[in-house]
């Protein structure tokens, strides 16, 4: 099966008598609890029957001209189309969590800003991996095993302590910062803007900051090298992408250097590329003002209380959103739909229960690097989110 | 009596996502770091960031930061946080002779301070 505990999603997951092989300890714990903390139908405090669920959504979802549809990223491509057609029935906004996770990186690459490639082509041919403000270790556990520093790549077949350069830059010596000892450099940051001007400096033979040069030079000597981007990086650049896109440029007039992003929920590129193909947009969307803007992201619709209803799909704003937004979260009407029992839902009006996709329903989902993956799940569910979302497309 | 019981400290604090199962609030601080500064494990701390605490049980990991420790992210962290912090921060932690913070708990105040 395919693991959806990640954005890897590992297509090599088997069982046998019993036992989950090949899974990481996240991946692990995703497929063997998902019968554990199911979340209940309930409106208004009171369990009921899913239609019943359904209905009383519709009917929340009828009554304002201010709805917001967000998340969604664990939900396969098929949901996510359907609820995109809901959010245009409604001419209403729809987010998910790139918003505020990495949707910057995914939206560079989908509109060709920054080189990119697949994590068989990184595993084939990367010499210089270099991981920037994120922790595979524990975002991605398998990454580096199954995908990049570790495997023996067809043009790479010596080694990772011969035929691989590790780059760790972050603002802690985290597990990974830890393997960087031969053939590997460790960065400790404290400004990733000021890396970026020692890049550049040393780029035109100039002494920087950080002792970079050496990093350049192995670069040089390869055909292929990558950065895997997280939200360190992201939250490091304050906004300004245009210094991290320019370097990858600069770097690319001497040497191949690609950019993938690195460590999000298991559809999140999904989400983004569905949105785009249909609206050219990859987040926070009003289908009423037919644009995307920063002033529709999730966040800022709650925060400036310009929202009255949220349906929420696969994720807990009340557990992962900065107090200034969750307590707005109280003001307004919440439907949400989730396989698991979430803090959001305990003071919800509505809570539908869903499927874990990839493990009682099927779909398509496309992992960090695009590539899209036929989900193959090992048990079956008829209320999953494509049930409930044409349900209420129908409904309205 | 542990002088340190009676002293805050200023901490870098990074927000990271971890592997393994997390129920509870900990906090994972730099040995040395604690040790300095008179932590056990075990110990309650608060971390306090402006207006805003919460309590997290300590337990020790050498790949927290020198000067400071790491919080999963987690339903403590984002109610002390906003989006300019929210990766990393800088907060006070004090030793307390409480529990560690409950998630109902930071929900009821989210609720009654709306």
């Amino acid at each position: 099966m395919i693991c959806t505990g990640c954005s890897c999603l590992c297509d090599d997951i088997e069982f046998e008598n019993g036992k989950i092989l090949n899974a990481c300890e996240k991946g692990f714990r995703h497929i063997s609890g998902y019968k554990e903390r199911r979340a209940k139908n309930i409106v208004n405090g009171k369990e009921v029957d899913v239609d019943t669920a359904i209905d009383k959504a519709l009917e929340i979802l009828k009554s304002t001209k201010k709805a917001v549809i967000y998340g969604l990223d664990t939900s396969t491509v098929e949901a996510q189309r359907i609820a995109i057609k809901i959010s245009e029935k409604l001419n209403c906004y729809i987010d998910d969590n790139s918003s505020f996770c990495l949707g910057e990186f995914v939206e560079a690459i989908l509109k060709k800003e920054v080189p990119t490639s697949t994590l068989e082509e990184v595993r084939d041919k990367a010499y210089v991996i270099l991981y920037w403000g994120t922790n595979p270790y524990h975002s991605l556990p398998r990454h580096m095993s199954k995908f990049t520093y570790y495997p023996r790549g067809s043009k790479r077949n010596r080694g990772y302590d011969e035929d691989r350069f590790l780059v760790v830059i972050d603002v802690r010596k985290s597990e990974v910062a830890k393997l960087a000892k031969k053939n590997a450099r460790f960065i400790k940051v404290e400004n990733d803007i000021e890396l970026i001007e020692s890049f550049l400096k040393a780029i035109e033979g100039k002494a920087s900051k950080y002792d970079v040069a050496g990093i350049l030079r192995e670069m040089k000597r390869a055909d292929f090298n990558v950065i895997f981007g997280g939200l360190g990086l992201k939250y490091g650049l304050k906004g300004n992408y245009s210094y991290l896109y320019n370097l990858i440029k600069k770097i690319n007039e001497f040497t191949p250097l690609f950019f993938i992003p690195a460590g999000f929920h298991s559809n999140m590129r999904g989400f983004n590329e569905t949105l785009f193909e249909e609206v050219r947009a990859i987040n926070k969307f009003s289908f009423l003002e037919k644009k995307s803007s920063p002033s529709f992201a999730f966040s800022e619709l709650v925060k400036n209380e310009n929202v009255d209803v949220a349906m929420i799909v696969g994720t807990d704003p009340l557990s992962s959103l900065p107090y200034e937004v969750s307590r707005k979260l109280l003001d307004m009407k919440k439907i949400v739909i989730d396989p698991r029992e979430t803090i959001t839902a305990k003071i919800a009006e509505v809570s539908i229960c869903s499927a874990f996709s990839g493990i009682e329903t099927e779909g398509e989902m496309v992992r960090s690097d695009g590539i899209r993956v036929k989900l193959s799940p090992i048990d079956k569910s008829e209320i999953d989110d494509v049930y409930i979302f044409k349900k209420i497309l129908e409904g309205l | 009596m542990r002088l340190t019981k009676l002293m805050k400290f200023e901490a870098f604090i990074v927000v990271a996502r971890i592997s393994w199962e997390q129920k509870k609030a900990i906090i994972y601080l730099n040995p040395e770091f604690a040790k300095k500064n008179g932590i056990r494990e075990g110990d309650v701390v608060s971390v306090i960031k402006g207006e805003r605490k919460a309590n997290f049980r300590v337990k020790f990991l050498d790949t927290a930061p020198e000067n400071g420790g790491m919080i999963p992210n987690s339903i403590y962290t984002s109610y002390l946080l906003d989006f300019n912090t929210f990766k990393n921060f800088r907060a006070y932690i004090e030793i307390v002779e409480e529990e560690e913070s409950k998630p109902e708990e930071i929900v009821d105040i989210i609720m009654n301070k709306k």
